[in-house]
């Protein structure tokens, strides 16, 4: 393992606050993930012969999701010290 | 009874206090063994207090993970024993995780099963390292650093710390043991009150019984059998039968901690004392068969023959190993026997399902267990709620004719909210409040456990509300006048719709329940006939009278407050309680600008205006 990597290690193990930022920020990776797949099945779906109640429902729900998704990815941004 | 059983209690205990004092007075040899087991346990204590502190809800966040196969369950089982070498403690943790509904009963065997297996390597420890160096020496740095390190705030170093130190003192007690029967062989030889044959063999398991029920740690037991046994002053037959009484002895742990716990945790506790008898009775039956393959095993580690500490190791292991081998294959038919012989009580709807004092000590349990308790006092609430509203309970929640909803009912009748509530709501939020008030949190926890409180308010007081507006709603669904009863039908509507998502949201562990819950949020801003502008309309256009028109605003502010009180349940009921999930999805949430902000752009608050005068023409 490299000193880099090595000390990383240390480091979280004897800060709770890097194991917690750390651990925030993959699981903010891992949800965004699933964000973007949800989002291409709601575009997709919008793409279908729906009717205007659902079609409405269904542009809500993406429109809701894009919003959330931008706050994540600055979240995850100045989780990585990035902004 | 109560006055009995503590009458009782105090008389063991007294009882105890002159045999040790009377050997204190008697022997300054015994006076050294015994203050050896007694540091001994207080390391054990140490230890498992470090891996309390050093772990902080690792350890369950571990068990969580890796025990959704039996064989993982079994391996977490071994490895989390030879680490902290304390069955008990991995027991009494996996009793709550049962109790909490976190973990299923054949998953609960495995771990158990392995914590046994686990708890072999004590010994292993003990005849192979513990006699042969002078672990003393080891002891007293361990000791100083460790209590230098629980000075420390962080908490990892305050665990490490706990462990350094509990191992310290289980080092030191093992010197005392062996000092002091090394001191007693001068003295006194008591091996030459050894029995033999089947004789002792009983008596040795009963005394290994009793010993490790007194001392209610079978790692203790073996370690004054080894030094015993090291020192020769019992022969090694009857230190293989007082180890397999300690095997068996340590199942009153279990047992004691599952009093308290609910029915899942009690099968556990009666797993393991089926599992440790029959062991035990395979190894008492079969014990020529196991001398055997000991001496065979041992020649073939190995080990001189003369080295009976690590002979009893290895038939302590071997022991195990056998039950293990003949009970694993019958985990499902003992989870069976189990659930057919060991029913849960006759219970009501407001008996709590998975709280109960056994997971007092354990926060994150115990946590987790609260949370799924409030979502089962949400569907207690969802029956009230739904019958307020006209519709069939069960319906609503598989979702069956909610196209209906859009109608007003043919019939309305009031129901007795207050009844309800007195019978399936307030015993079971008492039990709820007094469990989270008595949980010992620290930290994140006490957070979550305040979180968990208010969103049991949360959900009383969008009950209270729907109690309130169920007045009009009953005069109002049936109201002669088409543009009143289109309001009140579109209130009902909402909520039965919104009580559906939610069961829907509970139900479902892949739900994204931060979209959804925004997606409620701003459906039930659309629905605010004062902000869309519906009300104006009507008083404007002279549809409703200005009577109607205060009752209708009070009415649709009340269910506002429901719905919003319900999602803010909701958001803290509904996924589990993980610190860094729900910091994530608090920053992820829309906050009321940004909502504001989708209703601006969103065709639909216009469109209402539009919806309404279409619709009642």
């Amino acid at each position: 393992m490299k000193l880099g990597k090595l000390t990383n290690r240390l480091g979280d193990l004897l800060s709770a606050d890097r194991r917690h930022q750390r651990e925030k920020r993959n699981k903010l990776k891992e949800l965004l993930k699933l964000m973007k797949k949800q989002q291409k099945a709601l575009e997709h779906e919008l793409k279908q012969d729906l009717d205007s109640e659902k079609r409405a429902g269904v542009e809500l729900k993406l429109q809701i999701l894009i919003e959330q998704r931008k706050k994540g990815v600055r979240l995850l941004r100045e989780l990585s010290g990035k902004s | 009874m109560s006055f009995d059983r503590a009458g009782s209690r105090h008389i063991l205990l007294a009882t105890i206090f002159l045999i040790l004092g009377y050997g204190f007075l008697a022997s300054p040899e015994f006076n050294e063994i015994a203050a050896g087991v007694a540091i001994f346990l207080f390391g054990m204590m140490c230890l498992e207090q470090g891996f309390k502190a050093f772990t902080g809800g690792t350890l369950e966040r571990l068990l969580e993970r890796t025990t959704n196969r039996q064989w993982k369950s079994f391996v977490f089982g071994v490895l989390a024993t030879t680490l902290m070498q304390s069955s008990s403690l991995v027991s009494v943790i996996t009793i709550s995780f049962l109790s909490a509904g976190l973990l299923g009963l054949a998953q609960g065997i495995g771990i158990i099963f392995g914590a046994n297996l686990g708890s072999t390597t004590g010994a292993w420890l003990v005849a192979g390292f513990g006699l042969k160096v002078d672990i003393a020496a080891y002891a007293m740095p361990m000791i100083t650093f460790g209590v230098i390190l629980v000075f420390n705030k962080s908490t990892t170093l305050k665990g490490f710390g706990y462990a350094l130190t509990g191992l310290g003192f289980l080092f030191l007690g093992i010197h005392f043991m062996k000092g002091g029967f090394e001191s007693f062989g001068q003295t006194i030889d008591l091996a030459a009150y050894a029995v033999p044959g089947v004789a002792g063999l009983l008596i040795f398991t009963l005394i290994g019984v009793f010993a490790t029920v007194v001392m209610q740690s079978s790692h203790a037991t073996l370690v004054l059998i080894i030094t015993a046994l090291a020192a020769q002053q019992i022969t090694y037959e009857n230190a293989l039968a007082l180890s397999i009484g300690a095997n068996v002895g340590t199942t009153i742990t279990a047992l004691l901690g599952s009093i308290s716990a609910n029915i899942e945790g009690r099968r556990l506790a009666v797993a393991h004392v089926i599992f440790n008898v029959t062991t035990g009775a395979i190894a008492l039956l079969f014990i020529r068969g196991f001398v055997a393959a000991v001496e065979t095993g041992s020649a073939w580690l190995g080990i001189s023959p003369d080295d009976h500490t690590l002979k009893l190791a290895l038939f302590h292991s071997m022991f195990n190993l056998a039950g293990i081998a003949l009970m694993l294959p019958l985990t499902s038919r003992l989870v069976v026997f189990l659930e057919t012989r060991l029913k849960p009580k006759p219970r009501t709807v407001s008996t709590p399902k998975y709280i109960n004092d056994g997971m007092i000590d354990m926060p994150d349990a115990a946590l987790e267990a609260a949370r799924k308790e409030l979502q089962h006092l949400f569907t207690n609430v969802f029956d009230i709620m739904a019958l307020v509203l006209h519709t069939d309970p069960a319906r609503l929640r598989k979702g069956d004719g909610l196209e209906v909803l859009a109608n007003a009912p043919e019939r309305v009748r009031t129901i007795d909210v207050d009844d309800y509530y007195q019978r399936r709501v307030k015993p079971l939020h008492g039990s709820i409040l007094d469990f989270l008030a008595r949980v010992r949190t620290q930290g994140p926890q006490s957070r979550h456990a305040f979180i968990l409180r208010a969103s049991s308010q949360q959900l009383l007081e969008a009950l209270k509300d729907l109690k309130h507006l169920q007045k009009n709603l009953v005069r109002h669904l049936v109201s002669p006048n088409p543009y009143l009863r289109k309001e009140y039908v579109a209130i009902r509507q909402h909520l039965a719709l919104l009580l559906h998502e939610l069961h829907q949201m509970a139900n479902d562990p892949e739900a994204n329940v931060t979209l959804t819950l925004d997606v409620l949020r701003v459906r039930s801003e659309e629905k605010d006939i004062v902000a869309n502008g519906t009300l104006d309309q009507l008083i404007r256009e002279k549809r409703i009278s200005v009577e109607s028109a205060t009752s209708l605003m009070n009415d649709s502010a009340y269910a506002r407050h429901i719905a919003s009180n319900l999602l803010a349940m909701a958001r803290a009921v509904f996924s589990p309680l993980e610190t860094v999930r729900h910091e994530i999805e608090r920053e992820l949430h829309l906050d009321k600008h940004e909502i504001a902000a989708i209703l601006a752009d969103s065709p639909r608050m216009a469109e209402s205006h539009e919806v309404t005068r279409d619709e009642t023409r």
